[in-house]
């Protein structure tokens, strides 16, 4: 789920700001602090800078504040659910990357598990500002953002909310650096690894090799960024004596075939408390490996 | 006697796995059901051998199955698998008092007011169909041909969202099932991913 960079005309990207203003009147006039009540949820849009200079890059994010017991959901949902997505409107110039996704909970509804987030979240995205820009000039952008919120019941909603920046020579950080810090420790880290992941009868197996970094882990949580490979239950992850993270999970209900990557979030908790998040991707392979 | 004996084993094996993750697999048997409709009718999967059988998950007050009736996608598909002799009947597995749980005066109530024409509206109430089947979404389809065998399992479309904008640009899978089987080729996207509400078990 990528945000699209768009190009809009000052016209649009105006009346876009005007809506979100009439939407959203706190959030568009402060844009940080200032939270938008919506369904189950206040939301606002925060950056980790307060002025930004020509052709640097920044986080800003989404923030959601779900209300108790209602939730949204990471970008495989698990076995229901909806991802969020972004959609930027953009000056030309700018550039918008994806969402980063922060490490997800497991989510039961009844017999379902679903992935996702509760309280408050913060997803951030990697906005460029454009080259063009002068010292002096407002840096403005908007986001449409649409997600689905759900406790038992499921509600969609969105919100389009205007960000509105100083350019200057030195860029300021904002009160809100820390909490992008915090949150993007928690994204997983795209790590190089070689492995194998492979479909048996029932079950889908999985190697990775030289997990040194799942060593001294007092718990290790599995999650599946491949949609339509494995069930939704708890994955069960052991690091052998030869140093590899192996588990071996039932396939997904929904299994069609091995992708030709497939992805997983794995997350390592220090015995004292410490977190880091990985990515490891995969080749998909029909069949166990022969041994070499 | 050593390979047979290994082979009966394999067998037993294979289907204590099937029965732990119960659900409508493509190229397996479609699980029997015998349920109530909206009207009082009984139906049994086996009433309907020969012909081909859309099931339909449904929850009247999920946002992604109004998006497919509020558009009238599902309306039109079940109009047309009904002219082509596809029967196709809707489940309601939402317990009492959750979500989407209706009696059969308000299923007709319903079907009536969305102008929707399925075969029949099941009442799976304790869920028991609907977990047999493996059902987690509302809308999850399942294509059953007429050998009783499940053809499809999966999403109504390619285009997860709960906006009925996203229809016209998305391919229908329950209708390029369904058309695959007419010309009796085998099923092109024969399993997808679900989208929607939980089922409320």
């Amino acid at each position: 789920m990528s945000a699209t960079p768009a190009r809009a005309s000052r016209a649009l990207l105006h009346a876009a700001c005007a809506i979100a203003l009439i939407a959203a009147p706190a959030a568009a006039a402060t844009q940080t602090n200032a939270l938008t009540p919506t369904q189950h949820a206040r939301v606002g849009l925060v950056t980790d800078h307060d002025a930004v200079r020509p052709g640097q890059t920044l986080q800003v994010g989404l923030r959601i504040v779900h209300d108790p017991g209602w939730h949204t959901y990471w970008i495989n949902s698990g076995d229901s659910g909806l991802a969020t997505r972004f959609d930027w409107t953009l000056p030309d110039g700018a550039q918008a990357g994806p969402i980063r996704w922060p490490f997800p909970e497991r989510l039961p509804a009844g017999p379902l598990v679903n992935f996702g987030y509760s309280d408050t979240l913060l997803l951030p995205a990697t906005l460029r500002v454009p080259d063009s820009l002068r010292a002096g000039e407002r840096f403005r952008a908007t986001l449409r953002a649409r997600w689905l919120i759900c406790a038992e019941t499921c509600i969609p909603d969105e919100a389009t909310l205007a960000l509105d920046l100083a350019v200057a020579r030195a860029p300021r950080t904002s009160a809100e650096a820390p909490a992008f810090a915090a949150t993007l420790a928690r994204v997983p880290e795209p790590l190089p690894a070689t492995g194998h992941a492979w479909r048996d009868a029932t079950h889908v197996a999985v190697q990775i090799d030289d997990a040194a970094w799942t060593r001294d882990a007092a718990r290790i949580e599995v999650f599946p960024l491949t949609p339509q490979v494995v069930a939704s239950t708890p994955i069960e992850a052991r690091l052998g004596p030869d140093g590899a993270l192996r588990f071996r999970h039932p396939a997904s209900e929904a299994f069609d075939q091995m992708p030709a990557r497939v992805a997983w979030a794995i997350g390592v908790h220090a015995p004292d408390g410490r977190f880091r998040a990985w990515e490891v991707a995969l080749p998909g392979e029909d069949a166990r490996p022969q041994r070499r | 006697m050593v390979p047979l004996i290994r082979l009966a084993l394999a067998a037993s094996l294979g289907l204590a796995s099937l029965a732990a993750h119960a659900a409508a697999t493509v190229g397996q048997p479609a699980p029997a059901f015998t349920l109530t409709d909206s009207h009082g009718k009984t139906h049994a999967l086996s009433d309907f051998a020969g012909k081909t059988v859309v099931l339909e998950w449904f929850n009247h007050e999920c946002p992604f199955v109004k998006k497919h009736y509020g558009a009238g996608n599902m309306q039109r598909q079940q109009d047309a698998s009904e002219r082509d002799g596809v029967v196709w009947l809707l489940v309601n597995s939402s317990a009492p008092g959750k979500q989407g749980h209706v009696d059969g005066a308000q299923a007709n109530a319903i079907l009536g007011e969305w102008k929707a024409t399925p075969t029949a509206f099941l009442l799976d109430h304790d869920g028991a169909i609907g977990r047999a089947y493996g059902a987690k979404t509302t809308p999850h389809l399942f294509v059953i041909d007429g050998e009783g065998v499940v053809r499809y399992a999966g999403a109504i479309d390619s285009n997860p969202s709960p906006d009925p904008a996203d229809i016209p640009g998305a391919t229908q899978f329950v209708e390029a099932a369904l058309a695959d089987l007419a010309a009796g080729r085998p099923v092109a996207r024969a399993t997808t991913q679900p989208y929607g509400c939980s089922v409320k078990y």
